[in-house]
């Protein structure tokens, strides 16, 4: 049964300034045995987290509280500089900038082989599934024009059906569908639903809380780096709503 | 650590038929550890090799894709600059066309696999940054991919030394089959240099412009269209003895013109494979897991 666990999960990132890129002031401070430390950025401090199957998670909180980083960290795309990660299942993500992953030059049907044999897939399954991820996509003839022609949402539509046909038990999505449109957002929702019935696990971070409310029942609420709060959805967005109101003397 | 928690980190595998690859080693994880995932990630890489081959003809597929003869251009830019190194400097060494051509032929060829080889290495992880944040694979997947791009190309050019052949500028010899492994050593080192400059460069952003200057020079001090015997004896064994590119291209170049590559020549590409292998082993293992912070 797909699961995520996260023990004491730390990410620090050291902010390496010309200094630290230096090779030769390495060579020189290690021969002096004299270390000048970058400054450390906490992304996230130590993280408890339990995900069970079947669960639709929304993460919320401000710019650069975390959600980013935490969905990487469960991805498996970022080991955490302390603390453990346990992961059943097969992970897929929709994280990074909406091209990711697509090669511009390449046709839509060239990037739906090449992105699925990057993920694991053989040439050959991912020929056989060309037509049916194509179809899903709604490209339609845009699908044999090169990815640099696609506008974001339309690259977004085409990674998001790409990954979900991969039968993933745990699947990431960071802001995922926020470009696509109204009617893709729908299938993509019967999508979704379709691949939790069996038990998968969702992970969506979002600002829209409409999309939060229809794709999650939890939230957790992440503020500068460790969970403010977790419950389910509507309880965690009204405390959250509330918790800049009330800074702001609102 | 992983003695005390050898789970931190662990993760099912995603088919039944792969191998126990464990993704990154935790952060704090002892050396132990860190070898044994690393080792984990070079098995997958290769296991995968049906995917970065197709991932390398497709990449050059489309760095081309927009023009109409493709990858041939490189071979007919090679083909220009051959047959003008060849003319200018046969006239300047006094050296005669046919002897001269498949010398600097086969030199110029074989640096330039070299010397794509090395720039690759450099730039592997760097240029990959985004596929590193967005896609789950093994970081020795993309080294893999990035060789075969350049053995793609250099496959290209060996359409020279064909035409070179039938012109009977090469003589065909049994010589000529020592061409396949020496091909296959200058890969591996390639693949090698990747593991372990290819961090080298990601962490310290100074090496990699360092690289691409040094290139540009090692083309004038390796004998690409030059001989060694018209070397004063006393210098030959600091310009040629120090220097990987000078063996590498030898080990190509010799059987090409129906020489057997020489003691000295073997010597230095053993050398200089077990120092790219023992550094691949080391930087790669201790290096992996902070490669996602070091590109991001």
């Amino acid at each position: 049964m797909p699961s995520v666990s996260l023990r004491g999960v730390r990410v620090e990132h050291q902010l390496l300034s010309v200094r630290d890129y230096n090779l030769k002031n390495r060579v020189v401070q290690t021969a002096r045995r004299r270390f000048q430390e970058p400054i450390v950025i906490a992304a996230l401090k130590a993280i408890d987290l339990d995900i069970r199957e079947g669960t639709r998670l929304g993460l919320v909180g401000p710019n650069g509280a975390g959600k980013s980083t935490l969905l990487s960290v469960m991805a498996g795309l970022l080991p955490p500089t302390h603390g453990s990660v346990q992961v059943d299942g097969r992970v897929l993500a929709l994280l990074g900038s909406a091209a990711a992953g697509l090669d511009q030059e390449a046709t839509g049907r060239d990037n739906i082989v090449s992105m699925g044999v990057q993920l694991g897939e053989s040439p050959r399954a991912m020929r056989s599934r060309i037509d049916d991820i194509a179809d899903f996509s709604g490209l339609g003839e845009r699908i044999l024009h090169p990815a640099y022609s696609y506008s974001t949402g339309m690259q977004t539509r085409l990674r998001f059906s790409i990954l979900t046909s991969l039968r993933p038990d745990i699947l990431l999505l960071d802001e995922g569908l926020g470009t696509a449109d109204a009617e893709f957002t729908a299938r993509a929702s019967r999508r979704l639903n379709e691949f939790l019935s069996s038990a998968g696990i969702l992970v969506l971070a979002s600002h829209g809380d409409a999309l939060l409310r229809e794709q999650c029942t939890d939230a957790v609420w992440l503020d500068s780096g460790a969970v403010a709060s977790r419950g389910p959805i509507d309880a965690v967005l009204t405390d959250y709503h509330a918790s800049y109101v009330t800074a702001a003397g609102l | 650590m992983s003695p005390r928690h050898p789970r931190a980190g662990a993760r099912r595998a995603e088919d039944p038929a792969s191998l126990p690859w464990q993704g990154y080693a935790p952060l704090d994880a002892s050396l132990g550890y860190r070898f044994s995932a690393a080792a984990g990630d070079v098995a997958e890489g290769v296991r995968r090799w049906k995917s970065w081959t197709y991932l390398a003809v497709e990449q050059v597929k489309n760095q081309y894709r927009r023009t109409v003869i493709g990858p041939w251009w490189l071979t007919l830019q090679t083909a220009a600059y051959v047959f003008g190194l060849a003319v200018l400097f046969g006239s300047i060494f006094h050296q005669p066309l046919d002897e001269f051509v498949p010398y600097v032929g086969g030199g110029f060829i074989g640096f330039t696999l070299l010397a794509g080889l090395t720039r690759q290495a450099a730039d592997v992880f760097v240029d990959n940054a985004s596929a590193i944040a967005s896609t789950r694979q093994p970081l020795s997947f993309l080294v893999f991919r990035a060789a075969t791009v350049e053995l793609l190309q250099f496959g290209h050019n060996l359409v020279i030394i064909v035409a070179f052949v039938v012109a009977g500028l090469v003589p065909l010899s049994s010589q000529l089959l020592l061409i396949v492994p020496a091909v296959m050593i200058i890969v591996l080192n390639g693949v090698t240099l990747g593991l372990w400059l290819g961090p080298t460069v990601a962490r310290f952003r100074d090496v990699g412009p360092f690289v691409a200057s040094i290139l540009q020079v090692m083309m004038f001090f390796t004998p690409v269209f030059w001989r060694v015997d018209e070397l004063h004896p006393d210098s030959r064994s600091a310009l040629i003895g120090w220097n990987p590119f000078a063996h590498l291209l030898a080990l190509f170049r010799d059987p090409l013109l129906g020489d057997y590559p020489s003691a000295l020549t073997w010597t230095g590409v053993a050398a200089v494979s077990a120092g790219n292998v023992i550094l691949a082993i080391w930087v790669f293992a201790r290096s992996r897991s902070h490669l996602p912070y070091w590109v991001a």
